[in-house]
């Protein structure tokens, strides 16, 4: 069954009850929260979890697994790449003592809110940045980002 | 120290740490065992509350809000409606297979309540 997802900011009022504070069971444990209006979260679990991420309604306690879009690879004009690139993605999937010293760590999921009603989701060891807005069809829109934050001639600009 | 925010409403520092046990010795240990969201009134950053009902707490956010109070008691947030405006704090916390919000409302806690059951949509 696919929920409606409500609009941000619906027209109709909110009864007092929305504000009560809520304990609300959940199948996993949330690695990464984002409120995005007074009855809507963004949420995570961990990324070995099946459903990575979804939309929590705080009044019915429903869900809505957001499908990100397929990934795109933007081939990054700075930053890590070659062999130091590749040196990078040899340490994935450490465990034991290495895994201790932080090499083999995977990324915590984030969720970012960007404006009201909209939340950008960064994908670790991708270009791929989709920005996704509730009062829209979601995926709405996707940048690209330099993985390291400076900019370059190359990098678009929006 | 695993995160901080800051809850403008009340004016308090939030914090998620590992709680702090005592062991035989005396000794304080800073365990990972378990962690909690604590709230430190500031500036002092005394006294300090801990919220128990976040055992196991894995992250939180923090969202405000202003919202217009109606004479029938109901928030709308359509100015339009020339209602009174009202200050709503949410602080969600996310703990080992559950999400606890709590909320605020002009600085006065809301009363927490559980929900029965979470209806989960698989796609």
């Amino acid at each position: 069954m696919k929920l409606r997802i409500p609009r941000f900011f619906p027209p109709v009022r909110l009864p007092f009850t929305n504000i009560i504070s809520k304990d609300i069971a959940l199948p996993h444990s949330p690695r990464a929260i984002s409120l995005l209006n007074y009855n809507m979260a963004a949420m995570a679990y961990s990324q070995t979890a099946q459903i990575e991420y979804f939309l929590l309604d705080l009044t019915t306690s429903g869900t809505t697994n957001i499908e990100l879009p397929s990934t795109v690879h933007h081939t990054p004009s700075t930053g890590l790449s070659g062999a130091m690139g590749m040196g990078m993605n040899a340490f994935s999937g450490l465990g034991g003592y290495m895994g201790t010293l932080g090499l083999g760590t995977k990324t915590k999921p984030t969720i970012i809110k960007t404006a009201p009603g909209e939340f950008m989701i960064p994908k670790d060891g991708e270009y791929n940045r989709p920005i996704t807005n509730i009062s829209d069809k979601f995926p709405c829109r996707h940048w690209y980002l330099p993985r390291h934050g400076w900019e370059t001639d190359e990098t678009p600009r929006y | 120290m695993e995160q901080l925010g800051y809850l403008k409403d009340i004016n308090s520092l939030v914090s998620l740490s590992g709680l702090r046990l005592v062991s035989s010795s005396q000794l304080y240990i800073n365990s990972c065992a378990d962690t909690i969201v604590s709230l430190h009134a500031l500036p002092n950053l005394t006294p300090t509350t801990t919220l128990q009902q976040t055992r196991g707490a894995l992250c939180f956010t923090i969202e405000t809000w202003v919202l217009y109070s109606l004479p029938d008691g109901t928030l709308t947030p359509n100015k339009d409606t020339h209602g009174v405006p009202t200050v709503l704090t949410f602080l969600a916390v996310g703990c080992k297979r559950r999400i606890v919000v709590f909320s605020w409302k002009d600085g006065e806690a809301q009363d927490p309540k559980v929900l029965p059951s979470c209806s989960f949509a698989v796609h």
